[in-house]
């Protein structure tokens, strides 16, 4: 089936099968940044936006994204600039293999809640695991960027 | 799980006809669940065209669309403000947000998952499910179906109930399935309790909920009340724990659900 979408603002055409997901189709079509972890719907390594939305895309199926509009790390470039010097600052970046799908998380927090309480941040990216950090330095950094103008 | 082919709905009365033509044939919410299953899909039916993702609201009900993600159920101002933010504070215990976005209320339903956050708030809350050609059924008799009815659900409707909520998850991380779980709601002059996931599927605790609400709750009934919860709901083993230990949170949460509800004015 041909499924017609934007990713990162431009229009793409992919031909898919009626069960591959669209982290399946971005990496066959060398968008690397999505990573895949878990592949099972609990770890975020694989979050992009969908129509602004955060997503997880191990569990969208292509076929059903139709005229939807895809953004990954690629797409919101200067935020994750801004986002990673935080995560530098703070010492927040290891592997660095949960940030992809974390930035994104981050960014539509940002753009979802306004003036956000730390339980309010917690309960927002819960869903995002990393398995190096601890979190707090990650935390700390985030509390920076949500504190700088969009 | 393997899709053959995509069917993208044009009406209930369109996907209707292609569940019935193959029992392969299946409705998809969000996926999520799905995708686990090691299940074979002829043709793989899509209801998002069809509008079913929509809150609504008459002087007596809330209607709310099966299409609805769990995340817009949280989200929903006027729905939480009536049920004390009942349904707020259970979605906010399932995955994360990424998540809740995809997931879906009717798939939520239909799976009627053991260790489901969402079926014990729905019970407390009086859910009336509608479906497409088998017409209305409670959520409570829909739980004791032995078949599940081969259709489509279209919406559920909560009756608009002043109250006082509790919910109480317990679970191993954040991100687990419950151990257990409890809803109470308290009206003016009803009290419903739910307890899930011990590890079968929600129940209302029903002679309970009666022996309070005819007997009141205060020092002389609290130690009636807790005796008759323990013998009602029945607790099972599983790999999250067992049912001696279910029975020891149950008698801890069973009284402080019930505390918390039945303090001040709804
Ligand atoms: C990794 C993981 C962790 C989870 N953790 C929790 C948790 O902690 N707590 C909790 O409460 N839940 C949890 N869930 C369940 C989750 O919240 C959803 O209930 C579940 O994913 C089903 O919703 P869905 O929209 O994905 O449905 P789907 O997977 O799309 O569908 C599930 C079933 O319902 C049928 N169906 C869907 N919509 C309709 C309809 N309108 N009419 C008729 N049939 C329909 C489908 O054909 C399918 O048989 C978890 C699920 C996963 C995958
Ligand atoms: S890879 Fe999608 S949630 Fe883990
Ligand atoms: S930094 Fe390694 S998984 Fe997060």
């Amino acid at each position: 089936m041909i499924v017609k979408l934007t990713l990162n603002h431009q229009e793409k055409r992919f031909d898919v099968d009626a069960s591959e997901t669209l982290l399946e189709t971005l990496r066959n079509h060398d968008v690397m940044s999505v990573k895949k972890g878990c592949d099972a719907s609990s770890c975020g390594t694989c979050t992009v936006l969908v129509d602004g939305k955060p997503m997880l895309s191990c569990s969208l199926l292509t076929v059903r994204l139709q005229n939807k509009h895809i953004i990954t790390v690629d797409g919101i470039h200067d935020e994750v600039e801004k986002i990673s010097t935080y995560f530098g600052l703070e010492g927040a970046d290891q592997c660095g293999f949960c940030n992809p799908g974390m930035a994104l998380s981050i960014y539509a927090l940002k753009q979802m809640l306004s003036n956000p309480s730390s339980e309010d941040i917690k309960t927002f990216l819960v869903g995002n695991l990393c398995r190096c950090s601890g979190y707090q330095a990650q935390f700390k950094a985030i509390k920076r960027y949500l504190g700088d103008p969009l | 799980m393997k899709i053959q082919q995509y069917h993208r709905a044009t009406s209930l009365e369109d996907a209707y006809n292609v569940l019935m033509a193959n029992p392969k044939n299946h409705i998809l919410g969000g996926a999520l669940w799905l995708k686990q299953l090691d299940r074979e899909i002829e043709t793989a039916i899509d209801l998002q065209d069809l509008k079913l993702d929509e809150i609504s609201q008459s002087e007596t009900h809330f209607r709310i669309g099966s299409m609805t993600t769990l995340y817009r159920l949280e989200s929903a101002e006027a729905l939480n403000e009536w049920c004390d933010q009942l349904v707020r504070s259970a979605m906010q215990h399932i995955m994360g947000v990424s998540f809740r976005h995809s997931a879906t209320l009717g798939g939520s339903i239909m799976g009627r998952y053991a260790f489901s956050d969402l079926i014990g708030v729905f019970l407390v809350l009086e859910a009336e499910l509608e479906f497409h050609k088998t017409g209305k059924m409670s959520l409570e008799a829909f739980l004791h179906e032995r078949k599940m009815p081969n259709d489509i659900l279209v919406a559920i409707y909560i009756p608009k109930q002043k109250g006082k909520s509790f919910f109480k998850k317990v679970s191993n991380t954040r991100l687990d399935f419950a151990i257990l779980n409890f809803a109470f709601f308290k009206t003016d002059d009803q009290l419903r309790i739910a307890i899930g996931s011990r590890p079968s599927i929600a129940m209302l605790a029903k002679e309970t909920m009666a022996f309070i609400n005819a007997s009141g709750w205060n020092d002389d009934t609290k130690p009636q009340a807790l005796e008759l919860f323990m013998n009602e709901v029945s607790f099972g083993n599983n790999q999250r724990g067992s049912a001696e230990y279910r029975k020891q949170l149950a008698k801890v949460y069973f009284m402080r659900g019930v505390e918390e509800v039945m303090k001040g004015d709804c």
